[in-house]
């Protein structure tokens, strides 16, 4: 219980030695850009560039892996908007979205926040270096996160392939729907030719299941992935 | 088909460090990264700019940019991580495919995102402030006659594109001109 006190206290008290939780409540005047209940928009006072936005939780969250998930999606989509407002706004013609977490990725406060950058040509900004590395090491980076994901979704590899199969089916479903209401007489009549001649249909039953399996093949292949959704319907 | 390194890479996934999949996105480890553990992470369908992506993409995307992220913390014992999305040509986005950039960071690891602090005047803040909001506000009232004019509810289906904006147009032409 101690322990649970006292990681409570250094909560609050973070909370309220928080510059931006007092631009939050308004005791810091700020350049608003956009507010609604989960979240607020300013200007940041040290620009990187003209327009430079940050993108503000209500909610004190010291770093981003302890913001919940629909926060996250709330904010990237007023992110979003807010990347849009600007390329427009102040005809830009391009945006960075940064988000820094931990002193070492250069996080200065300890109040989760999405930076949104307009961007101006060869700004020298967010230049992500670039460095050859073995094959082994990449091996070694995918085995260690890979395992640690596996972990944090509760994921098996088996139970992940299962998922996907059931995924695909849904959106099988959904393509039938939507091919159903768009298609043309025209279509209509190809199509019934199609199942009229056996070997067709043989054929493209065939293509069926390996389609079910990679689901890539089966985006890519829009044309042949609806004939075969007709085919069922 | 499309002439997206992006998609070609969605395309022969099991010739990459895959670490995770699901039916929307795909997250790769970067073959030349900023530094060990570097992933990034995008749609499966193609989206060349963040401002195409519909909202149902955005919701599940960045639920899974922060579990990895998380991922990259625990498991690459970093001390921080970064996400960077560089969207237009401008900002350095190099491939006509939406990504995210999850970078682990490290103290002293010769990585410098920092900027240098552009100090602006009170006025001329004011003035930043007004043109974005006028900008925002204008975009809310062609949503909301969008919705008047729009009743049907959006489809859920991924492959639906947002409606056609000109200047989004404008920015997808020029990223797909890059080679």
């Amino acid at each position: 219980m101690s322990e649970n006190n006292t990681t409570q206290d250094v909560a609050a008290m973070q909370k309220e030695n928080c510059i931006f939780c007092k631009i939050i409540d308004g005791e810091i005047p700020s350049k608003k850009i956009f507010e609604d209940e989960l979240c607020l928009a300013t200007l940041d006072i040290n620009p990187a560039s003209e327009g430079h936005i940050i993108l503000l939780p209500k909610e004190h969250y010291h770093i981003m892996p302890l913001v919940p998930d629909e926060t996250i999606s709330h904010l990237f989509n007023i992110a979003q908007k807010l990347s849009l407002t600007l390329l427009r706004g102040l005809s830009m013609q391009g945006t960075t979205t940064f988000i820094a977490n931990g002193a070492a990725a250069g996080q200065k406060a300890p109040h989760f926040m999405i930076h949104i950058i307009p961007r101006l040509e060869n700004d020298g900004l967010f230049k992500i270096p670039k460095n050859h590395i073995s094959k082994e090491d990449l091996l070694i980076s995918q085995k260690k996160i890979k395992g640690r994901i596996n972990l944090l979704f509760g994921l098996k590899e088996k139970s992940e392939n299962q998922k996907k199969i059931d995924e695909n089916n849904d959106v099988q479903k959904t393509k039938i729907k939507e091919t159903d209401s768009e298609k043309t007489n025209d279509e209509l009549n190809e199509l019934n030719n199609l199942i009229n001649d056996k070997e067709e249909k043989n054929e493209l039953n065939k293509e069926k299941k390996p389609n079910i399996e990679n689901e890539n093949k089966e985006e890519k292949k829009n044309a042949n992935l609806d004939d075969i959704a007709n085919l069922f319907g | 088909m499309r002439e997206c390194d992006v998609c070609k890479i969605i395309e022969n996934k099991d010739s990459f460090n895959l670490i995770y999949e699901d039916s929307i996105c795909i997250a790769i480890i970067h073959e030349i990264p900023a530094v060990k553990g570097h992933v990034i992470l995008f749609p499966k369908e193609h989206y060349p700019i963040f401002e195409e992506v519909p909202k149902k993409v955005i919701n599940h995307i960045f639920k899974i940019t922060n579990k990895i992220s998380t991922a990259i913390f625990d498991s690459m014992s970093c001390q921080g991580t970064n996400i960077i999305i560089n969207n237009g040509i401008t900002a350095g986005q190099e491939l006509p495919h939406f990504i995210i950039n999850i970078i682990p960071r490290f103290e002293n690891d010769n990585i410098n995102f920092e900027w240098t602090p552009n100090k602006k005047s009170d006025s001329e803040l004011d003035i930043t402030q007004t043109i974005i909001k006028q900008a925002l506000n204008a975009k809310k009232e062609i949503e909301q006659k969008k919705e008047i004019t729009n009743s049907e509810p959006e489809p859920i289906h991924i492959q639906n594109k947002q409606p056609n904006k000109v200047f989004i147009d404008q920015m997808t032409t020029r990223m797909h001109r890059i080679p």
